[in-house]
């Protein structure tokens, strides 16, 4: 797993599907992490009374704010400019990119220092600064592991959840110079600390996330718990943040109910560390913060998903993870095997926005539907239906597809579907139902041993040698 | 839609889904006032913070030099930071000088260097504290730098009893933060942490490792 993780190609997601969970190590690793951020969660909703109503509101203010969306971004495009801070917008990962490379090269920078941001993930920015020959570092510890370990994030809160600290330990005795080897928690994170201190100081440009945007005030809230987010976004002159369109708020009161709803929902804590909300550059007068702020606006499929009435509830999530926490799929295979940004089940219903459903379909086929997911989403998204959606989506007559979803119709498959037909058909029609199962007793003999995917796991199937009306005659 | 900005295509295609607008949710409604006196309210603050790994000192106006001094003292604290908030305060500045090193951060970005490499401590003040989720709220301004609170190792943070409300909620509307913000707002509510290793808490991840409250209390 050294190599950087890209995009991968569905067909794929079977294979290192299956490798994880013949990896009795990673097995342990991942239930391990997910009983954890379980059994915390849980602990700060003790009323759930009270969790439902919180849940009921979190969910008004996201519909509400979705509802405007268009006018909220105006709003806070104009709010935001007011404050001197300046507003990008992005229609692709590309555009984003160009537009972090042409502020860097403005300020002629060398090297940015990043906080937590998922959106620069799934932009990969970090590869388009490289590329521009700017060095981009994670201050995040986690996501500094997995920058150290040339990898991906396996979970958008927690990135290093796949590696144990022996692991770590490993890892930064070879790869970070002067280190010896050590496997004490606290002296890992001290010599992150050291590291990254340094960078702080002599990073030209910070980035970061935003977790709510504020209309009425032109304000980005982010939380987190290191204190990473706010060096990046004070202590360089230049500070970019990347968000998605469908982030926004209209009035600060509704901001406490969505913090509340992410932290609790995410590592189970009443708050995080720090609660960072930032309105403006710094001013004159004041002793340090950046020169400069700017807010790159992304789209990325998020307006296809807005298009579809029910597809738009997918742009509800805040992005707490508690979906892959308790996803019965996610906690036997891990992060890195869905091989997109947003693993889980946000990944399995964000992803075909954003990278197509020709190469996406596969990840919403791996789900029982237990509905784990939708049960403990804060913003309660119904994920299953929307699984539901997708699959059908993907197998539908491209010619008939219609555009709702780009790469609709991609799993089609002629053969298939005049069998699902004949299957319809069969079970509408008496006649048709008795001349099968007639069949099927009496041909159960020439029923193959080798199922395709059923006997992957399972004993092969055979018709029974009466048929079940025969029985009850008899 | 070629010719259009990115601004441009993003916002039509938006306008476009035509989505029905609903009507704007009360989140105030969702907080009802709190019943508990003052007192009550300070000690649910303080219990919070104390759990979340803060230290936690209580003093009158009157002995806040002492109380600090004894602080400077036992965690041998050679170098404090603060900003002009508290250096406009003369008095407390000359009975703190006695215990220990006051580096001044009065300048553009000159005393970044001190802060990241010699002080062992900042010193700020608090604009509020927040009893629900124990929380301590500074704003930036020309008076409170920003990095005063999060580079030294040892952040220690001055709250007047007076300042305590009960949620981030009563805050926002009891100030009408909506008429507008300042730079920054942090609200901080325990020591730097992470737990990115093996879920393994660990703290002074890239803030304090120490965060210390010292409550005034105007009795």
């Amino acid at each position: 797993m050294n190599q950087p993780l890209h995009f991968v190609p569905s067909d794929e997601f079977r294979q290192r599907a299956q490798a994880v969970v013949e990896n009795p190590a990673l097995q342990k690793s991942f239930r391990g992490a997910m009983d954890f951020l379980q059994t915390k969660r849980l602990a700060q909703f003790p009323d759930d009374a009270a969790l439902q109503r919180l849940r009921d509101l979190g969910e008004s203010i996201r519909q509400y704010s979705l509802s405007r969306l268009p006018e909220l971004l105006e709003t806070l495009e104009a709010k935001l400019t007011d404050n001197g801070i300046q507003v990008h917008w992005a229609e692709t990962p590309e555009e984003a990119n160009q537009i972090f490379i042409e502020i860097a090269q403005a300020k002629h920078a060398r090297a940015v220092i990043k906080g937590k941001s998922m959106v620069s993930e799934e932009v990969e920015l970090n590869h388009a600064l490289q590329a521009a020959g700017i060095e981009a570092l994670e201050s995040d510890m986690g996501e500094y592991i997995v920058q150290l370990a040339d990898e991906k994030p396996s979970h958008i809160i927690m990135p290093a959840i796949h590696k144990t600290k022996v692991e770590i330990a490993e890892l930064f005795a070879e790869r970070i110079p002067g280190v010896d080897y050590t496997d004490s928690v606290d002296e890992l994170i001290q010599i992150g600390r050291k590291v990254l201190r340094d960078k702080f100081a002599s990073a030209d440009i910070g980035v970061s996330g935003v977790n709510v945007m504020v209309a009425e005030t032109g304000t980005m809230c982010l939380v987190e718990n290191e204190g990473n987010g706010r060096m990046s976004t004070t202590v360089p002159r230049v500070h970019i943040a990347i968000t998605g369109i469908e982030k926004v708020v209209e009035k600060l009161t509704h901001v406490p109910p969505l913090l509340s709803l992410l932290t609790r929902s995410a590592t189970g804590q009443a708050i995080t560390t720090y609660v960072n909300m930032i309105s403006s550059p710094r001013k004159t007068g004041e002793l340090d913060g950046p020169d400069e702020v700017h807010l790159i606006l992304l789209d990325n499929g998020r307006t296809q998903a807005y298009a579809d009435p029910q597809l738009r509830s997918t742009l509800q999530c805040i992005r707490c993870g508690a979906c892959m926490n308790h996803c019965p799929v996610y906690t036997r295979i891990g992060g890195h095997a869905y091989g997109t940004t947003y693993p889980g089940p946000i990944g399995k219903i964000i992803s075909p926005h954003l990278l197509g459903l020709d190469s996406t379909y596969a990840l919403a086929t791996a789900s029982t539907l237990c509905g784990a997911c939708a049960e403990v989403c804060p913003v309660r998204i119904p994920i299953p239906d929307l699984l539901i959606r997708l699959r059908t989506e993907a197998y539908k007559n491209p010619a008939t597809a219609g555009e709702a979803v780009r790469g609709a119709g991609s799993a089609y498959s002629s053969v298939a579907m005049a069998l699902w037909h004949g299957w319809a058909a069969t079970y509408r029609y008496p006649v048709l139902y008795r001349l099968f199962t007639w069949c099927a007793s009496r041909l159960r003999f020439l029923t193959p041993s080798n199922q395709a995917g059923w006997t992957r796991n399972h004993v092969a199937m055979k018709p029974a040698k009466k048929r079940f009306r025969d029985l009850i005659k008899s | 839609m070629s010719g259009l900005s990115a601004r441009e295509r993003i916002l039509t295609k938006l306008r476009a889904a035509h989505a029905t607008p609903l009507s704007c949710p009360d989140a105030q409604a969702f907080y009802p006032a709190a019943v508990e006196d003052q007192a009550t309210r300070v000690e649910r603050l303080m219990l919070n913070m104390k759990n979340a790994m803060a230290e936690t000192h209580r003093c009158s106006a009157s002995r806040l030099a002492d109380c600090l001094a004894l602080i400077f003292n036992e965690k041998q604290l050679s170098s404090v930071a603060i900003g002009p908030e508290l250096l406009a305060d003369q008095t407390l500045c000359d009975q703190l000088r006695n215990q220990t090193m006051l580096v001044p951060v009065t300048a553009l970005r000159v005393d970044q260097p001190a802060l990241f490499n010699t002080v062992d401590a900042g010193l700020t003040l608090t604009q509020g504290g927040i009893a629900e989720t124990g929380t301590l709220v500074l704003k930036s301004g020309d008076e409170s730098p920003r990095l005063l609170s999060l580079v030294p190792p040892v952040h220690i943070a001055i709250l007047n009893a007076s300042k305590v409300v009960d949620t981030l909620m009563s805050l926002m509307v009891k100030e009408n933060w909506a008429a507008g913000l300042p730079t920054n707002v942090i609200l901080v509510s325990s020591p730097s942490k992470t737990a990115d290793i093996q879920q393994t808490l660990a703290y002074g991840a890239h803030g304090p490792k120490q965060l210390v409250v010292v409550l005034v209390e105007d009795r």
